[in-house]
Protein backbone atom coordinates (compact mmCIF):
# COMPACT_ATOMS: atom_id res chain seq x y z
CA UNK A 1 0.00 0.00 0.00
CA UNK A 2 1.47 3.38 -0.54
CA UNK A 3 1.11 5.75 1.89
CA UNK A 4 2.28 8.94 -0.12
CA UNK A 5 -0.50 11.46 -2.27
CA UNK A 6 -1.99 9.41 -4.94
CA UNK A 7 -1.44 11.21 -7.85
CA UNK A 8 -4.72 12.44 -9.69
CA UNK A 9 -7.04 9.94 -6.92
CA UNK A 10 -9.85 11.98 -7.86
CA UNK A 11 -12.86 10.72 -7.00
CA UNK A 12 -16.23 10.89 -9.11
CA UNK A 13 -18.53 10.80 -6.31
CA UNK A 14 -17.40 13.74 -4.52
CA UNK A 15 -18.49 17.22 -6.06
CA UNK A 16 -15.76 19.57 -4.82
CA UNK A 17 -12.21 18.67 -5.32
CA UNK A 18 -9.76 20.18 -3.50
CA UNK A 19 -6.20 19.14 -2.68
CA UNK A 20 -5.45 15.68 -1.00
CA UNK A 21 -3.71 16.00 2.46
CA UNK A 22 -2.96 13.28 4.69
CA UNK A 23 -3.72 13.21 8.16
CA UNK A 24 -2.01 11.67 11.45
CA UNK A 25 -4.79 10.43 13.38
CA UNK A 26 -2.84 9.62 16.77
CA UNK A 27 -1.19 7.74 18.26
CA UNK A 28 -1.68 10.54 20.56
CA UNK A 29 -5.18 11.18 19.47
CA UNK A 30 -7.78 10.59 22.69
CA UNK A 31 -10.04 8.37 20.42
CA UNK A 32 -7.67 6.21 18.71
CA UNK A 33 -8.35 4.65 22.64
CA UNK A 34 -4.80 4.27 23.21
CA UNK A 35 -2.00 4.46 20.76
CA UNK A 36 -3.67 3.64 17.43
CA UNK A 37 -2.35 5.43 14.07
CA UNK A 38 -3.96 5.78 11.55
CA UNK A 39 -3.49 7.92 8.40
CA UNK A 40 -5.91 9.48 6.57
CA UNK A 41 -5.87 10.75 3.38
CA UNK A 42 -8.28 13.39 3.00
CA UNK A 43 -10.06 15.44 0.22
CA UNK A 44 -11.62 18.43 2.48
CA UNK A 45 -14.12 16.88 4.99
CA UNK A 46 -13.91 13.59 2.93
CA UNK A 47 -11.69 10.59 4.26
CA UNK A 48 -10.59 8.82 1.27
CA UNK A 49 -8.47 5.96 2.85
CA UNK A 50 -7.48 5.16 6.30
CA UNK A 51 -4.29 3.16 7.31
CA UNK A 52 -4.14 2.15 10.36
CA UNK A 53 -1.01 1.65 11.89
CA UNK A 54 0.14 -0.58 14.90
CA UNK A 55 3.31 -1.40 17.30
CA UNK A 56 3.74 1.17 19.58
CA UNK A 57 2.78 -0.76 22.41
CA UNK A 58 4.19 -4.13 21.20
CA UNK A 59 5.55 -6.07 24.15
CA UNK A 60 6.43 -9.41 22.75
CA UNK A 61 4.05 -11.07 24.86
CA UNK A 62 4.05 -14.37 22.72
CA UNK A 63 8.07 -14.55 22.97
CA UNK A 64 8.19 -13.46 26.65
CA UNK A 65 5.74 -16.76 27.34
CA UNK A 66 7.97 -19.09 25.99
CA UNK A 67 10.40 -18.51 29.32
CA UNK A 68 7.75 -18.67 31.66
CA UNK A 69 6.09 -21.63 33.70
CA UNK A 70 2.28 -21.78 32.58
CA UNK A 71 0.94 -20.26 36.08
CA UNK A 72 3.84 -17.71 35.60
CA UNK A 73 2.51 -16.50 32.59
CA UNK A 74 -0.86 -15.11 34.43
CA UNK A 75 0.18 -11.99 35.19
CA UNK A 76 1.16 -11.02 31.85
CA UNK A 77 -2.12 -12.25 30.26
CA UNK A 78 -3.94 -9.10 32.62
CA UNK A 79 -1.19 -6.76 30.30
CA UNK A 80 -2.79 -8.31 27.08
CA UNK A 81 -6.53 -6.10 27.26
CA UNK A 82 -6.08 -4.24 30.69
CA UNK A 83 -9.95 -3.97 30.76
CA UNK A 84 -10.91 -7.66 30.69
CA UNK A 85 -7.85 -9.19 32.76
CA UNK A 86 -10.74 -12.01 34.26
CA UNK A 87 -11.23 -13.12 30.97
CA UNK A 88 -7.91 -13.46 29.83
CA UNK A 89 -6.63 -15.02 32.98
CA UNK A 90 -9.54 -17.35 32.28
CA UNK A 91 -8.68 -18.41 28.68
CA UNK A 92 -5.28 -18.83 29.59
CA UNK A 93 -5.87 -20.53 32.50
CA UNK A 94 -8.82 -23.12 29.93
CA UNK A 95 -5.68 -24.10 28.07
CA UNK A 96 -3.77 -24.64 29.86
CA UNK A 97 -5.95 -27.23 31.58
CA UNK A 98 -6.82 -28.63 28.40
CA UNK A 99 -3.64 -29.18 27.02
CA UNK A 100 -2.24 -30.50 30.84
CA UNK A 101 -5.53 -32.27 31.10
CA UNK A 102 -6.76 -30.31 34.36
CA UNK A 103 -9.79 -31.13 36.08
CA UNK A 104 -10.83 -27.79 37.94
CA UNK A 105 -13.09 -28.41 40.78
CA UNK A 106 -17.08 -27.12 40.14
CA UNK A 107 -16.73 -23.96 42.80
CA UNK A 108 -13.99 -23.00 41.20
CA UNK A 109 -15.57 -23.14 37.31
CA UNK A 110 -18.70 -20.93 39.47
CA UNK A 111 -16.24 -18.16 41.23
CA UNK A 112 -14.78 -17.65 37.67
CA UNK A 113 -17.63 -17.52 35.71
CA UNK A 114 -18.94 -14.81 38.61
CA UNK A 115 -15.48 -13.51 37.81
CA UNK A 116 -15.52 -13.31 34.39
CA UNK A 117 -19.19 -11.53 33.91
CA UNK A 118 -18.60 -9.22 36.29
CA UNK A 119 -15.41 -8.10 33.91
CA UNK A 120 -17.29 -8.52 30.94
CA UNK A 121 -19.55 -5.63 32.50
CA UNK A 122 -16.56 -3.49 33.25
CA UNK A 123 -15.39 -3.71 30.18
CA UNK A 124 -18.40 -3.07 28.55
CA UNK A 125 -19.12 0.30 30.72
CA UNK A 126 -15.66 1.64 29.10
CA UNK A 127 -16.48 0.68 25.76
CA UNK A 128 -19.80 2.81 26.63
CA UNK A 129 -18.45 5.36 28.36
CA UNK A 130 -15.13 5.96 26.04
CA UNK A 131 -17.69 5.66 22.90
CA UNK A 132 -20.13 8.51 23.95
CA UNK A 133 -17.15 11.22 24.66
CA UNK A 134 -15.53 9.95 20.86
CA UNK A 135 -19.22 11.27 20.12
CA UNK A 136 -19.18 14.51 22.24
CA UNK A 137 -21.08 13.46 25.03
CA UNK A 138 -18.93 13.82 28.53
CA UNK A 139 -21.54 13.06 30.86
CA UNK A 140 -22.23 9.18 29.92
CA UNK A 141 -18.69 8.87 30.48
CA UNK A 142 -18.52 9.69 34.44
CA UNK A 143 -21.79 7.59 35.17
CA UNK A 144 -20.11 4.35 33.15
CA UNK A 145 -16.51 5.12 35.63
CA UNK A 146 -18.97 5.59 38.55
CA UNK A 147 -20.49 1.80 38.38
CA UNK A 148 -17.26 0.18 36.84
CA UNK A 149 -15.59 1.69 40.58
CA UNK A 150 -18.31 -0.79 42.63
CA UNK A 151 -16.82 -3.52 40.19
CA UNK A 152 -13.37 -2.25 40.53
CA UNK A 153 -14.00 -2.54 44.83
CA UNK A 154 -15.75 -6.23 44.50
CA UNK A 155 -12.33 -7.37 42.66
CA UNK A 156 -10.25 -5.86 45.00
CA UNK A 157 -12.36 -7.41 48.10
CA UNK A 158 -11.85 -10.66 45.46
CA UNK A 159 -8.03 -10.33 45.04
CA UNK A 160 -6.70 -7.52 46.01
CA UNK A 161 -6.27 -5.46 43.05
CA UNK A 162 -8.27 -3.35 40.88
CA UNK A 163 -7.10 -3.62 36.94
CA UNK A 164 -3.99 -6.27 36.89
CA UNK A 165 -6.33 -9.10 38.59
CA UNK A 166 -4.09 -12.27 38.19
CA UNK A 167 -6.51 -14.24 40.29
CA UNK A 168 -8.11 -17.12 37.77
CA UNK A 169 -5.05 -19.42 37.77
CA UNK A 170 -4.31 -22.93 35.98
CA UNK A 171 -6.57 -25.35 38.40
CA UNK A 172 -8.90 -23.07 39.73
CA UNK A 173 -8.98 -20.00 41.27
CA UNK A 174 -6.21 -18.42 43.55
CA UNK A 175 -8.34 -17.08 47.00
CA UNK A 176 -11.95 -18.19 47.49
CA UNK A 177 -14.78 -15.64 47.35
CA UNK A 178 -13.98 -13.41 50.96
CA UNK A 179 -17.34 -13.22 53.82
CA UNK A 180 -19.89 -11.53 52.36
CA UNK A 181 -18.78 -11.41 48.87
CA UNK A 182 -22.19 -13.15 47.04
CA UNK A 183 -24.42 -10.54 49.18
CA UNK A 184 -22.21 -7.42 47.88
CA UNK A 185 -22.49 -8.59 44.56
CA UNK A 186 -26.04 -9.26 44.73
CA UNK A 187 -26.35 -5.86 46.26
CA UNK A 188 -24.58 -4.73 43.46
CA UNK A 189 -26.78 -6.09 40.69
CA UNK A 190 -29.69 -4.48 42.25
CA UNK A 191 -28.20 -1.43 41.93
CA UNK A 192 -26.93 -1.41 38.48
CA UNK A 193 -29.57 -3.24 36.71
CA UNK A 194 -31.84 0.08 36.38
CA UNK A 195 -29.03 2.07 35.69
CA UNK A 196 -28.63 0.14 32.51
CA UNK A 197 -32.26 1.76 31.59
CA UNK A 198 -30.47 5.29 32.87
CA UNK A 199 -27.95 5.22 30.28
CA UNK A 200 -30.28 4.69 27.85
CA UNK A 201 -32.22 7.66 28.04
CA UNK A 202 -29.12 9.46 28.62
CA UNK A 203 -26.79 8.20 25.24
CA UNK A 204 -28.63 5.19 23.35
CA UNK A 205 -31.74 6.54 22.59
CA UNK A 206 -30.08 10.20 22.36
CA UNK A 207 -31.53 12.16 19.20
CA UNK A 208 -27.66 13.59 18.31
CA UNK A 209 -26.14 10.45 19.31
CA UNK A 210 -28.15 8.84 17.04
CA UNK A 211 -27.71 11.25 14.33
CA UNK A 212 -23.80 10.32 14.78
CA UNK A 213 -23.71 7.22 14.69
CA UNK A 214 -26.92 5.74 12.57
CA UNK A 215 -26.12 4.38 8.93
CA UNK A 216 -22.33 4.64 9.84
CA UNK A 217 -19.69 2.09 9.21
CA UNK A 218 -22.45 -0.77 8.09
CA UNK A 219 -20.81 -3.91 8.18
CA UNK A 220 -22.68 -6.33 6.01
CA UNK A 221 -22.72 -9.90 7.45
CA UNK A 222 -20.65 -10.62 3.90
CA UNK A 223 -17.93 -8.18 5.02
CA UNK A 224 -18.20 -9.66 9.13
CA UNK A 225 -17.54 -13.13 7.72
CA UNK A 226 -14.85 -11.92 5.14
CA UNK A 227 -12.71 -10.37 8.20
CA UNK A 228 -13.52 -13.01 10.20
CA UNK A 229 -14.66 -10.57 12.93
CA UNK A 230 -16.21 -11.95 16.11
CA UNK A 231 -18.03 -10.14 19.40
CA UNK A 232 -20.00 -7.05 18.76
CA UNK A 233 -18.70 -6.73 16.28
CA UNK A 234 -19.81 -9.88 14.45
CA UNK A 235 -23.34 -9.68 16.61
CA UNK A 236 -24.12 -6.00 15.57
CA UNK A 237 -24.68 -7.28 12.38
CA UNK A 238 -27.15 -9.97 13.28
CA UNK A 239 -25.12 -12.83 13.36
CA UNK A 240 -25.53 -14.54 16.64
CA UNK A 241 -21.87 -16.18 17.22
CA UNK A 242 -21.32 -16.31 20.65
CA UNK A 243 -18.86 -18.86 21.69
CA UNK A 244 -20.52 -19.23 25.24
CA UNK A 245 -23.55 -20.76 23.46
CA UNK A 246 -21.79 -22.27 20.26
CA UNK A 247 -19.33 -24.36 21.33
CA UNK A 248 -19.80 -23.71 25.06
CA UNK A 249 -17.08 -23.77 28.04
CA UNK A 250 -17.00 -24.29 31.75
CA UNK A 251 -20.18 -24.40 33.33
CA UNK A 252 -22.39 -22.05 30.62
CA UNK A 253 -24.08 -24.92 29.08
CA UNK A 254 -26.03 -24.73 32.80
CA UNK A 255 -26.96 -21.01 32.19
CA UNK A 256 -29.60 -19.07 30.89
CA UNK A 257 -28.84 -15.99 28.58
CA UNK A 258 -29.65 -15.16 25.25
CA UNK A 259 -27.37 -14.31 22.47
CA UNK A 260 -27.91 -10.45 21.48
CA UNK A 261 -27.67 -9.20 17.65
CA UNK A 262 -28.19 -5.99 16.18
CA UNK A 263 -31.65 -5.86 14.46
CA UNK A 264 -30.84 -2.07 12.74
CA UNK A 265 -33.31 -0.69 14.90
CA UNK A 266 -32.33 2.86 14.17
CA UNK A 267 -30.76 2.66 10.74
CA UNK A 268 -29.27 0.19 8.90
CA UNK A 269 -28.36 -3.45 10.26
CA UNK A 270 -25.00 -3.86 11.06
CA UNK A 271 -24.15 0.36 11.50
CA UNK A 272 -21.89 1.71 14.54
CA UNK A 273 -25.59 2.35 16.42
CA UNK A 274 -26.22 -1.67 16.14
CA UNK A 275 -22.65 -2.63 17.31
CA UNK A 276 -23.18 -0.19 20.43
CA UNK A 277 -26.44 -0.99 21.30
CA UNK A 278 -25.22 -4.98 21.85
CA UNK A 279 -22.89 -4.20 24.42
CA UNK A 280 -25.70 -2.40 26.65
CA UNK A 281 -27.86 -5.41 25.48
CA UNK A 282 -25.31 -7.71 26.85
CA UNK A 283 -24.80 -6.19 30.02
CA UNK A 284 -28.46 -7.43 31.34
CA UNK A 285 -27.67 -10.66 30.09
CA UNK A 286 -24.25 -10.75 32.40
CA UNK A 287 -26.36 -9.27 34.93
CA UNK A 288 -28.91 -12.82 34.27
CA UNK A 289 -25.69 -14.74 34.44
CA UNK A 290 -24.64 -13.57 37.52
CA UNK A 291 -27.91 -13.60 39.16
CA UNK A 292 -28.40 -18.05 38.15
CA UNK A 293 -24.68 -18.54 39.49
CA UNK A 294 -24.97 -16.52 43.33
CA UNK A 295 -27.97 -19.30 43.12
CA UNK A 296 -26.20 -22.11 42.00
CA UNK A 297 -22.39 -21.43 43.51
CA UNK A 298 -21.95 -25.20 45.64
CA UNK A 299 -19.42 -25.59 48.20
CA UNK A 300 -15.95 -27.48 47.93
CA UNK A 301 -12.53 -27.01 46.88
CA UNK A 302 -11.53 -23.52 45.06
CA UNK A 303 -8.73 -25.20 43.44
CA UNK A 304 -6.91 -28.24 42.00
CA UNK A 305 -4.57 -30.09 43.81
CA UNK A 306 -1.49 -28.92 41.33
CA UNK A 307 2.61 -29.63 41.82
CA UNK A 308 4.26 -26.72 42.17
CA UNK A 309 6.40 -27.61 39.03
CA UNK A 310 4.05 -28.84 37.00
CA UNK A 311 5.24 -31.03 34.09
CA UNK A 312 2.80 -30.42 31.30
CA UNK A 313 2.95 -33.57 28.00
CA UNK A 314 4.01 -32.33 25.38
CA UNK A 315 1.19 -31.83 22.25
CA UNK A 316 -0.80 -28.81 21.49
CA UNK A 317 -4.29 -27.20 22.00
CA UNK A 318 -5.83 -24.42 20.80
CA UNK A 319 -8.75 -22.71 23.47
CA UNK A 320 -10.93 -20.60 22.28
CA UNK A 321 -12.55 -17.94 24.55
CA UNK A 322 -15.41 -15.54 24.20
CA UNK A 323 -13.79 -12.14 25.69
CA UNK A 324 -15.84 -9.10 25.66
CA UNK A 325 -14.47 -8.11 22.53
CA UNK A 326 -14.86 -11.27 20.49
CA UNK A 327 -13.02 -14.84 20.38
CA UNK A 328 -9.96 -14.58 22.04
CA UNK A 329 -7.59 -17.54 21.29
CA UNK A 330 -4.19 -18.91 22.62
CA UNK A 331 -2.31 -21.56 21.38
CA UNK A 332 -0.01 -23.70 23.06
CA UNK A 333 2.28 -26.22 21.79
CA UNK A 334 4.43 -28.00 24.44
CA UNK A 335 7.25 -30.25 24.14
CA UNK A 336 6.94 -31.09 27.76
CA UNK A 337 8.48 -30.06 30.31
CA UNK A 338 7.73 -26.59 32.64
CA UNK A 339 7.67 -24.00 29.87
CA UNK A 340 5.63 -24.00 27.04
CA UNK A 341 7.42 -24.41 23.53
CA UNK A 342 5.22 -21.27 21.51
CA UNK A 343 2.29 -19.47 22.61
CA UNK A 344 0.23 -17.60 19.74
CA UNK A 345 -2.50 -15.70 20.59
CA UNK A 346 -5.26 -14.28 18.71
CA UNK A 347 -6.46 -11.11 19.81
CA UNK A 348 -10.04 -10.28 19.14
CA UNK A 349 -9.06 -6.68 18.79
CA UNK A 350 -6.32 -7.17 16.60
CA UNK A 351 -8.68 -9.25 13.92
CA UNK A 352 -11.43 -6.47 14.19
CA UNK A 353 -9.45 -4.12 13.42
CA UNK A 354 -8.31 -5.19 10.29
CA UNK A 355 -11.66 -3.80 8.56
CA UNK A 356 -10.93 -0.18 9.63
CA UNK A 357 -9.45 0.51 5.90
CA UNK A 358 -12.48 -0.71 4.51
CA UNK A 359 -15.23 0.89 6.65
CA UNK A 360 -13.38 4.77 6.69
CA UNK A 361 -13.07 4.79 3.27
CA UNK A 362 -15.16 7.66 1.21
CA UNK A 363 -16.74 8.79 5.00
CA UNK A 364 -16.41 12.05 6.46
CA UNK A 365 -13.85 12.92 8.38
CA UNK A 366 -16.32 13.29 11.66
CA UNK A 367 -17.31 9.73 11.32
CA UNK A 368 -13.72 7.97 11.57
CA UNK A 369 -13.69 8.07 15.06
CA UNK A 370 -17.24 7.25 15.49
CA UNK A 371 -16.31 3.87 13.41
CA UNK A 372 -13.10 3.37 15.66
CA UNK A 373 -14.91 3.46 18.80
CA UNK A 374 -17.35 1.00 18.11
CA UNK A 375 -14.93 -1.19 16.61
CA UNK A 376 -13.60 -1.18 20.33
CA UNK A 377 -10.03 -2.02 20.58
CA UNK A 378 -7.78 -2.35 23.24
CA UNK A 379 -4.44 -1.56 22.01
CA UNK A 380 -2.48 -3.64 24.90
CA UNK A 381 -4.05 -6.55 23.00
CA UNK A 382 -3.84 -5.37 19.37
CA UNK A 383 0.23 -4.73 20.08
CA UNK A 384 0.52 -7.91 22.35
CA UNK B 1 -34.65 18.67 3.40
CA UNK B 2 -38.24 18.92 3.93
CA UNK B 3 -39.86 21.47 6.42
CA UNK B 4 -41.84 18.58 8.87
CA UNK B 5 -38.43 16.66 8.98
CA UNK B 6 -36.52 19.78 9.80
CA UNK B 7 -38.80 20.51 12.75
CA UNK B 8 -39.15 17.50 14.12
CA UNK B 9 -35.81 16.91 14.02
CA UNK B 10 -35.59 19.77 16.43
CA UNK B 11 -38.30 18.67 18.71
CA UNK B 12 -36.50 15.62 18.42
CA UNK B 13 -33.28 17.19 19.61
CA UNK B 14 -34.99 19.35 22.19
CA UNK B 15 -36.62 16.43 23.74
CA UNK B 16 -33.54 14.07 23.89
CA UNK B 17 -31.43 17.02 25.34
CA UNK B 18 -34.35 17.34 28.13
CA UNK B 19 -34.40 13.82 28.92
CA UNK B 20 -30.68 14.05 29.64
CA UNK B 21 -31.00 16.84 31.82
CA UNK B 22 -33.30 15.47 33.93
CA UNK B 23 -30.70 12.66 34.93
CA UNK B 24 -28.29 14.84 35.72
CA UNK B 25 -30.14 17.20 37.60
CA UNK B 26 -31.55 14.63 40.12
CA UNK B 27 -27.79 13.74 40.37
CA UNK B 28 -27.47 17.52 41.38
CA UNK B 29 -28.75 17.18 44.65
CA UNK B 30 -27.23 13.72 45.39
CA UNK B 31 -24.52 12.47 47.83
CA UNK B 32 -21.06 12.62 45.75
CA UNK B 33 -19.19 9.13 45.31
CA UNK B 34 -16.21 10.64 44.97
CA UNK B 35 -13.72 11.80 48.25
CA UNK B 36 -11.14 14.56 48.53
CA UNK B 37 -7.72 12.48 48.18
CA UNK B 38 -5.36 12.79 50.44
CA UNK B 39 -7.27 14.89 53.22
CA UNK B 40 -9.64 12.19 52.90
CA UNK B 41 -8.66 8.14 51.69
CA UNK B 42 -10.80 4.91 50.85
CA UNK B 43 -10.16 1.57 52.71
CA UNK B 44 -8.06 -0.41 51.43
CA UNK B 45 -9.74 -4.22 50.66
CA UNK B 46 -8.04 -6.63 53.24
CA UNK B 47 -6.49 -8.59 50.22
CA UNK B 48 -5.03 -5.25 48.96
CA UNK B 49 -1.71 -6.25 46.85
CA UNK B 50 0.09 -3.59 47.25
CA UNK B 51 4.35 -2.90 48.28
CA UNK B 52 5.54 -5.71 50.15
CA UNK B 53 5.78 -6.58 53.98
CA UNK B 54 8.66 -8.58 54.71
CA UNK B 55 9.56 -10.60 57.91
CA UNK B 56 13.48 -10.61 58.03
CA UNK B 57 13.95 -12.72 61.01
CA UNK B 58 11.95 -15.75 59.79
CA UNK B 59 13.17 -15.76 56.15
CA UNK B 60 15.69 -19.22 55.76
CA UNK B 61 16.61 -17.18 52.37
CA UNK B 62 15.15 -20.34 50.43
CA UNK B 63 14.97 -18.67 47.24
CA UNK B 64 11.19 -19.94 46.46
CA UNK B 65 10.00 -16.72 46.43
CA UNK B 66 12.43 -15.21 43.96
CA UNK B 67 12.10 -18.61 42.01
CA UNK B 68 8.12 -17.97 41.66
CA UNK B 69 8.40 -14.57 40.33
CA UNK B 70 7.89 -13.97 36.70
CA UNK B 71 9.99 -11.01 36.24
CA UNK B 72 12.98 -12.29 38.79
CA UNK B 73 12.38 -8.62 40.54
CA UNK B 74 13.97 -10.60 43.95
CA UNK B 75 17.28 -10.45 44.86
CA UNK B 76 18.37 -12.86 47.65
CA UNK B 77 22.41 -12.98 49.63
CA UNK B 78 22.60 -15.03 52.43
CA UNK B 79 26.57 -16.10 53.73
CA UNK B 80 25.45 -19.53 55.10
CA UNK B 81 22.24 -21.69 55.29
CA UNK B 82 19.34 -20.51 57.55
CA UNK B 83 16.95 -22.91 59.31
CA UNK B 84 14.21 -21.70 61.54
CA UNK B 85 14.10 -22.47 64.99
CA UNK B 86 11.64 -24.41 66.46
CA UNK B 87 11.84 -22.74 69.76
CA UNK B 88 11.61 -19.25 68.53
CA UNK B 89 10.22 -19.45 65.22
CA UNK B 90 12.84 -17.36 64.29
CA UNK B 91 15.46 -18.04 61.58
CA UNK B 92 18.78 -18.84 62.81
CA UNK B 93 22.36 -20.05 61.02
CA UNK B 94 24.09 -17.76 58.50
CA UNK B 95 23.13 -13.95 57.79
CA UNK B 96 20.73 -12.77 55.22
CA UNK B 97 23.36 -10.44 53.97
CA UNK B 98 20.71 -8.93 51.08
CA UNK B 99 17.00 -8.79 50.65
CA UNK B 100 16.08 -6.96 47.85
CA UNK B 101 12.84 -6.41 45.62
CA UNK B 102 13.12 -4.11 42.81
CA UNK B 103 9.57 -2.19 42.29
CA UNK B 104 10.12 -0.49 39.00
CA UNK B 105 9.88 -4.96 37.80
CA UNK B 106 7.48 -6.15 39.64
CA UNK B 107 3.72 -6.76 38.76
CA UNK B 108 2.35 -7.38 42.08
CA UNK B 109 0.90 -10.58 41.10
CA UNK B 110 1.73 -12.51 44.67
CA UNK B 111 2.96 -15.28 43.21
CA UNK B 112 5.97 -14.91 45.58
CA UNK B 113 3.20 -15.26 48.72
CA UNK B 114 2.44 -18.17 47.82
CA UNK B 115 5.41 -20.95 47.91
CA UNK B 116 7.13 -19.47 51.00
CA UNK B 117 7.66 -22.00 53.58
CA UNK B 118 7.36 -19.27 56.49
CA UNK B 119 5.38 -17.40 55.45
CA UNK B 120 7.27 -14.21 55.95
CA UNK B 121 6.67 -11.98 52.95
CA UNK B 122 3.09 -10.83 52.63
CA UNK B 123 1.68 -8.40 50.29
CA UNK B 124 1.37 -4.74 52.67
CA UNK B 125 -1.35 -1.58 51.75
CA UNK B 126 1.71 1.20 50.85
CA UNK B 127 0.31 1.73 47.14
CA UNK B 128 3.02 4.21 46.10
CA UNK B 129 6.77 4.40 45.84
CA UNK B 130 7.32 7.83 44.27
CA UNK B 131 10.98 8.34 44.52
CA UNK B 132 13.33 10.57 42.72
CA UNK B 133 15.58 7.69 40.98
CA UNK B 134 15.36 4.51 39.44
CA UNK B 135 17.98 2.92 42.14
CA UNK B 136 15.32 4.23 44.98
CA UNK B 137 12.93 2.14 43.92
CA UNK B 138 14.91 -1.04 44.56
CA UNK B 139 14.17 -1.77 48.36
CA UNK B 140 16.56 -3.04 50.55
CA UNK B 141 14.20 -5.21 52.93
CA UNK B 142 17.30 -6.80 54.67
CA UNK B 143 18.79 -3.03 55.91
CA UNK B 144 15.17 -0.67 56.64
CA UNK B 145 14.84 -4.45 58.65
CA UNK B 146 17.42 -3.01 61.08
CA UNK B 147 15.71 -0.06 61.33
CA UNK B 148 12.92 -2.34 62.64
CA UNK B 149 10.78 -1.57 59.64
CA UNK B 150 8.72 -4.10 57.57
CA UNK B 151 8.08 -2.18 54.33
CA UNK B 152 9.37 1.12 53.10
CA UNK B 153 8.06 4.58 54.42
CA UNK B 154 7.81 6.26 51.40
CA UNK B 155 8.46 10.30 50.87
CA UNK B 156 5.41 11.31 50.43
CA UNK B 157 4.64 9.89 53.96
CA UNK B 158 7.56 11.23 55.90
CA UNK B 159 6.64 15.00 53.89
CA UNK B 160 3.08 14.66 55.07
CA UNK B 161 2.82 13.16 58.54
CA UNK B 162 2.49 16.14 60.24
CA UNK B 163 -0.51 17.39 58.21
CA UNK B 164 -2.68 14.98 57.49
CA UNK B 165 -4.15 12.52 60.40
CA UNK B 166 -4.43 9.34 58.53
CA UNK B 167 -0.94 9.39 57.17
CA UNK B 168 0.06 9.84 60.74
CA UNK B 169 -1.54 6.76 61.91
CA UNK B 170 -0.33 4.84 58.92
CA UNK B 171 3.38 5.98 59.38
CA UNK B 172 3.05 5.08 63.01
CA UNK B 173 1.94 1.88 62.12
CA UNK B 174 4.75 1.24 59.71
CA UNK B 175 7.40 2.78 61.92
CA UNK B 176 6.30 -0.09 64.87
CA UNK B 177 7.20 -2.67 62.84
CA UNK B 178 3.67 -3.66 62.46
CA UNK B 179 1.86 -5.84 59.89
CA UNK B 180 -1.03 -4.17 57.65
CA UNK B 181 -1.90 -7.54 56.77
CA UNK B 182 -2.77 -10.72 58.71
CA UNK B 183 -2.41 -14.41 58.12
CA UNK B 184 -6.16 -13.77 58.38
CA UNK B 185 -6.68 -11.39 55.21
CA UNK B 186 -4.72 -13.61 53.21
CA UNK B 187 -6.03 -17.40 53.16
CA UNK B 188 -4.06 -20.29 53.02
CA UNK B 189 -3.70 -21.11 49.53
CA UNK B 190 -1.23 -24.42 49.42
S1 LIG C 1 10.33 -17.94 50.21
FE1 LIG C 1 10.10 -16.95 52.20
S2 LIG C 1 11.72 -17.87 53.46
FE2 LIG C 1 12.22 -18.35 51.33
S3 LIG C 1 13.58 -16.65 50.70
FE3 LIG C 1 11.50 -16.06 50.13
S4 LIG C 1 10.78 -14.87 51.86
FE4 LIG C 1 12.56 -15.99 52.57
S1 LIG D 1 4.47 -9.64 43.47
FE1 LIG D 1 4.95 -10.88 41.68
S2 LIG D 1 6.36 -9.63 40.48
FE2 LIG D 1 6.30 -8.75 42.54
S3 LIG D 1 8.00 -9.68 43.63
FE3 LIG D 1 6.19 -10.94 44.04
S4 LIG D 1 6.23 -12.52 42.46
FE4 LIG D 1 7.62 -10.91 41.79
Amino acid sequence: MQYGLAPGALDENIDVQSEEMLVNMGPQHPSTHGVLRVVLRTDGEMVLEAVPHLGYLHRCKEKIAENLAYYQYIGYTDRLDYLAAMNNNHAWAMAVEKLADIEVPLRAEYIRIIAVELNRIASHLVSFGTYGLDMGAFTPFLYAFREREYILDLFEQLCGARLTLSYINVGGVTWDLPPLFLEKLTEFLDYFEPKIDEYNDLLTFNHIFVKRTANVGVTSKEQCIRYALSGPMIRGSGIPLDLRKDRPYSIYPNLEFDVCVGEGLKGTLGDCWDRYYVKMLEMKQCIRILRQCIKQVPAGPFRAKLPRNMKVPPGEVYAEYENPRGHLGFYIESQGGAVPYRVKIRGPSFVNLAITSELCRNVLLADVPAIIGSIDIVMGEVDR
Amino acid sequence: MDPKSYFKNIVDNVTSIAIGMKITIKYCFQKTVTVQYPEQYLKFAPRYRGIHEFEANRCIACDMCAKACPVDCIYIDKSAPRKIDKKTEKAVGGELLRFAIDYSKCLFCALCTEPCPTDCIHMGKLHDLSSYSREDVVVEFAEIDKQNLRTPIPLWMERNKEKIPWVKGEYDRIKAGKLATTAADIPDVK
